[in-house]
């Protein structure tokens, strides 16, 4: 069963947006370290397919073949520079925690398949029979809200759940994050921050309003408290990094742990769950223009190692490239929630979300967290910006990688876009406005 | 368990709404076939323009 709607619309074009954009990164990216575009952009369109059918699944057949999908082709594109050992082993770590993901959630699947088809037999009940499918969300919902206790179902939704916060980054699911991250190629990085993590939250939202919406109750502290732990640890990690790529990992982690306060006021705000997740979209949304700002402007210098951006690559940018200074300052801007960046809304209206579900604790956290994230987003900006280092006699002078970016056609205009978008989008919520 | 569920949930589908997903296919499958076969020296730059072209035409179709 596949369910079309404005929200599953709305993704779609979300999940195609993020292709785009990784194709125009990876165009530059391909060509100037000799990698092959073809087998690239084949990857690319097929995982696009599959997030966009995933987004729609009404059924476990559908959601779980889909889902495979995606990851089937995210394990070769993280593995794609064939040349770099650390793109290999990122890409067999990947593989490795993929597979466990996925073995977690299908024995989840199975559990709530094994009493559905046969409840009487499992000690649960079922009065309404909606269809003779188990595998369906309607099926599940009526199954899970007549037997809110039973402990096989809830240990199959536990598993599921484990599986989904594995694909979005979730504490303590978090682990292979700053690894897989640091060794894919930057195009794949992106990808993986934006769109493998919107389509968590899309399925775990639809989740918890949908089948898992009888069990709120034995959900929301289970969320909580990763919710809490996914924050301190991605800030906290974060703060110690000196890696660039690992950093935006575990802001991505951090970031996933501010969304799944989102998901929890929407179970918490009957009749108006809508807000909670157009408020979710608006996040996403501002996630992806701020995202694709950094990966797009670190994609356009070229390394003599392509994984270790450090902080010293972009001392004084401000004046070697100011273009490039200026796109990413905004995006990490953005991503600190910075006014009047759109993801300063973002973060207001998750505050206000917070607020109004009375979610105070998780309230105090994502302050917290934000403070936190403020050290090293702005620790980022200073080297850009306002801190030349001093250097000394002897000292053997650093090479100036960004010389050489020259030529980097439809990029450049591709994310003047999306800096206009980010500053446009923090000053009017446009089509978004009416739902708040 | 009959496979008469399955049936009924392929004919109940809206398959026909999953156009931009089949085509998206259908482009993946184009630029490996420009890959493999076309031995043009700017094949790379010229794959790379069709996946972004093919993808933001489905973008537009779609919004």
């Amino acid at each position: 069963m596949l369910k079309h709607g404005i929200h599953q619309d709305l993704m779609r074009s979300f999940f195609l947006l993020s292709s785009l954009l990784v194709s125009i990164i990876a165009h530059r990216y391909l060509f100037l370290r000799n990698l092959r575009s073809g087998e690239f952009h084949h990857l690319t369109m097929i995982a696009t397919a599959g997030l966009m059918v995933l987004c729609q699944s009404q059924h476990f057949v559908i959601f779980f073949v889909s889902l495979e999908t995606v990851a089937l082709c995210f394990y070769p594109l993280v593995a794609f520079d064939r040349e770099s050992t650390k793109s290999l082993e990122a890409g067999i770590k990947y593989l490795i925690f993929g597979a466990l993901s996925s073995a977690l959630l299908l024995f989840g699947i199975v559990l709530l398949y094994g009493v559905g088809s046969n409840p009487e037999a499992w000690g649960a009940s079922l009065s309404v029979i909606p269809s003779n499918d188990p595998f369906s969300f309607n099926f599940l919902y009526h199954l899970l809200a007549e037997n809110p206790n039973h402990s096989i179902l809830l240990t199959g939704v536990v598993l599921i759940i484990s599986g989904i916060a594995f694909k979005i980054g979730a504490a303590p699911f978090q682990i292979w994050v700053p690894d897989v991250y640091h060794g894919a190629p930057l195009p794949v990085t992106a990808f993986l921050a934006v769109s493998s993590k919107a389509a968590g939250f899309f399925i775990l939202i639809s989740f918890v309003n949908g089948p898992f919406a009888g069990i709120s109750d034995f959900l929301l502290p289970l969320f909580a408290i990763v919710a809490t732990f996914t924050i301190f640890f991605g800030n906290l990690a974060a703060c110690t990094q000196k890696n660039l790529k690992r950093m935006l990992g575990l802001s991505g982690v951090a970031h996933a742990g501010y969304l799944l306060v989102a998901v929890m006021a929407s179970m918490l705000l009957p009749g108006e769950s809508d807000r909670a997740v157009w408020v979710l979209f608006f996040y996403l949304f501002t996630y992806l223009l701020a995202s694709f700002l950094v990966f797009g402007v670190m994609s356009l210098v070229q390394l003599n190692d392509d994984t270790e951006h450090q902080f010293s690559d972009y001392e004084n940018l401000g004046t070697k490239k100011p273009w490039a200074a200026l796109l990413l300052v905004v995006g990490i801007g953005s991503l600190a929630g910075v006014p009047p960046l759109a993801g300063f809304i973002g973060k207001l209206l998750l505050f206000s979300l917070a607020f109004e579900s009375k979610l105070y604790l998780s309230l105090v956290v994502m302050v917290i967290g934000v403070v936190i994230s403020i050290y090293y987003y702005f620790g980022w900006v200073r080297e850009i910006c306002f801190h030349p280092r001093p250097v000394f006699e002897d000292e053997t002078p650093q090479k100036n990688y960004w010389s050489e970016v020259k030529n980097v056609g439809i990029i450049k205009p591709a994310l003047f876009c999306l800096l206009f978008a980010s500053i446009l989008f923090g000053l009017w919520q446009g089509p978004f406005g009416d739902a708040f | 368990m009959s496979m008469d569920i399955y049936l009924k949930f392929a004919h109940n589908n809206l398959w026909g709404e999953l156009w931009p997903e089949i085509l998206l296919c259908l482009g993946a499958l184009t630029v490996l076939g420009l890959d493999l076969f076309s031995k043009s020296p700017n094949n790379k730059k010229r794959i790379s323009i069709f996946a972004i072209v093919f993808q933001f035409s489905i973008l537009v179709f779609i919004c």
